[in-house]
């Protein structure tokens, strides 16, 4: 089933054209990569996606229904949520009401909505740093709220932005399992990454962007065999790899 | 329960503190303490979103006028004015939403500044209906009706209620959603916006709490000192920049530093304004200022900041994941 439906996305900044005419679906159930060079405009395809940004062109829809014009707050409650990729955890409030702020926008209850976030927390194995404040977190504990506070939104499509960058190998497996397992609960995972082997060892299909245009589509053996891409940004290193 | 013990205490004492002491200036002072406890708690709903005002004179204003000319041209006692204040704050409130969602940070406070200072303005110039700076005199006639009292006492239980109605509102917002969302909003706008939270609504909910409180207290002031001219109801010391400081020096977008920041700094304004005020003209306000300047260098989350964790460990007896952070 199609979740997600993009298309000729286009967003315009003065002259520069961030993102060119970018048309895909993500179906229901997927983990999908978004992949490019530095400049691709991957974020902008997130910010367009959740409505931090207008698209010059171009239409977007969720479950068959346009959500091109809906503001940022709107499309969290129809189902999208989004992490940051340099992450922003709320000052002056502790994990566990950092967790509850999309928790109480969906239920009145503040005990409601408690017990959900205390149940987030717990799935991401933040239930011991409930009552931290954010700033004594580290890096990776961080990523982990930015991602918890996502899910507490009870999200159906999950954008993950560069969630894995600035974590240590350890930290990368440790998180990898949390994203296999957000999909098991029938959340859409659609995340940008950096870190290539981990990207291919989730992911069921990947985009590449150059440019602001979708240049290769397919699953993460396609794309790399796929010679544009090759070129445009994986480079020699996985290149040698291969070989 | 138990954490609510002292409170109580302290209520109780307060409630019966006229009955065994009730000296008029002792008492003038108390009741300034419970007016600026009340204004700064006020302010602070709106600075629970980040948004800081120096601009409430506007909503004082708009109420007290309104109830004060119905008051004196129809007749209308206070308590059925204030029905009619209220509509015009808001209606007052919803002329700085548009600032209010728009600009942000500095460029809001300016704003708010320039409305405050628009409406004395207009209070000034618009003479049939204000006097103008000549004013305008509540009639004498005391009664709970009419609100007007021979003694203080009277308004000392008025000013006591609206103090702890306004700590009480700000207790319960705080708690509720809409306090987690404006604290999330005064951090990170558009991540909150990412996260489901309509953020244009729940300022505009702080906006008229605000304004509203501030409004009534509009009313009920200019009742206790019987007279009412623009450069008054719309003073920029009074009512805007001392509740920012109070809410300041306390403790910004906490529940209890404005009660903190009002007992302290309304009797140093006033012991500052007769004695040096009289010695050089300005030197209050110079030494005013350093109080400020001293408060937020040493303790940048205001005096209240320190206190936190021992009140914390007073009140909280209950859940141990619970205790809010910067809660009390």
């Amino acid at each position: 089933m199609r979740l997600l439906q993009v298309d000729s996305l286009t967003r315009n900044f003065g002259g520069l054209t961030a993102v060119d005419d970018v048309s895909f679906e993500i179906r229901q159930g997927e983990i999908v990569g978004l992949i490019g060079p530095n400049g691709a405009g991957k974020t902008t395809v997130f910010n367009l996606i959740s409505g931090l940004l207008d698209p010059s062109h171009g239409r977007i829809y969720l479950e068959g229904k346009e959500i091109t014009p809906l503001k940022p707050y709107q499309k969290s409650l129809l189902g999208i949520g989004r992490t940051f990729q340099i992450v922003r955890p709320f000052d002056g409030m502790t994990v566990l009401e950092n967790v509850m702020v999309p928790t109480l926008a969906r239920h009145r209850d503040p005990r409601k909505a408690r017990e959900l976030a205390i149940g987030v927390l717990k799935d991401a194995g933040l239930e011991v740093d409930a009552d931290a404040n954010p700033q004594n977190l580290t890096y990776a504990r961080r990523k982990r709220l930015e991602v918890a506070r996502a899910l507490a939104t009870n999200p159906k499509l999950l954008l993950l932005d560069e969630v894995l960058a600035g974590l240590n190998s350890m930290e990368v497996s440790e998180a990898l399992p949390l994203i296999r397992r957000i999909r098991e609960r029938g959340v859409t995972i659609f995340m940008i990454e950096h870190i290539m082997a981990a990207l291919m060892s989730v992911s069921d299909r990947v985009l590449v962007l150059e440019q602001g245009g979708l240049i290769a589509e397919g699953t993460p053996s396609e794309v790399t065999a796929n010679p544009r891409v090759v070129k445009a940004y994986l480079g020699e290193e996985i290149f040698d790899a291969k070989s | 329960m138990r954490g609510r013990i002292p409170l109580l205490v302290v209520l109780a004492g307060l409630a019966v503190l006229p009955v065994f002491y009730s000296a008029p200036y002792f008492l003038h002072m108390v009741i300034l303490i419970f007016f600026y406890i009340a204004l700064t708690e006020a302010w602070n709903i709106l600075a629970l979103c980040g948004k800081v005002s120096l601009g409430h004179a506007a909503f004082f204003g708009l109420g007290a006028y309104t109830s004060a000319i119905l008051c004196i041209k129809k007749g209308v006692v206070p308590w059925i004015g204030l029905f009619p204040a209220l509509l015009v704050t808001f209606i007052g409130a919803l002329a700085l939403a548009i600032p209010l969602l728009r600009l942000r940070g500095p460029m809001f406070t300016l704003a708010s500044i320039a409305y405050a200072e628009v409406l004395r303005r207009v209070a000034m110039v618009w003479r049939d209906l204000t006097a103008g700076a000549e004013g305008l005199t509540i009639p004498f006639t005391p009664g709970w009706e009419n609100l007007t009292f021979t003694t203080k006492v009277p308004y000392y239980y008025i000013f006591l209620i609206l103090a702890g109605g306004s700590v009480y509102i700000v207790h319960r917002l705080y708690h509720s959603a809409t306090g987690h969302h404006l604290r999330a909003i005064a951090s990170d706008e558009e991540a909150a916006q990412a996260l489901g939270i309509n953020t244009n609504k729940v300022q505009l909910v702080a906006l008229f709490w605000s304004a509203g409180i501030t409004g009534l207290l509009g009313v009920f002031y200019t009742q206790y000192v019987y007279m009412i001219e623009p450069e008054w109801a719309f003073s920029s010391t009074l009512f805007c920049l001392q509740p920012a400081l109070n809410g300041i020096i306390g403790g910004l977008g906490t529940i209890w530093g404005p009660v903190v920041g009002s007992i302290l700094m309304t009797p140093l304004g006033e012991y500052l304004r007769s004695y040096l005020g009289a010695l050089q003209q300005g030197l209050n306000f110079f030494i005013y200022g350093l109080v400020l300047i001293g408060v937020v260098m040493v303790l940048p989350g205001g005096i209240i900041s320190p206190l936190l964790p021992l009140l914390r460990r007073l009140i909280s007896s209950k859940a141990s994941t619970h205790a809010p952070k910067e809660g009390l």
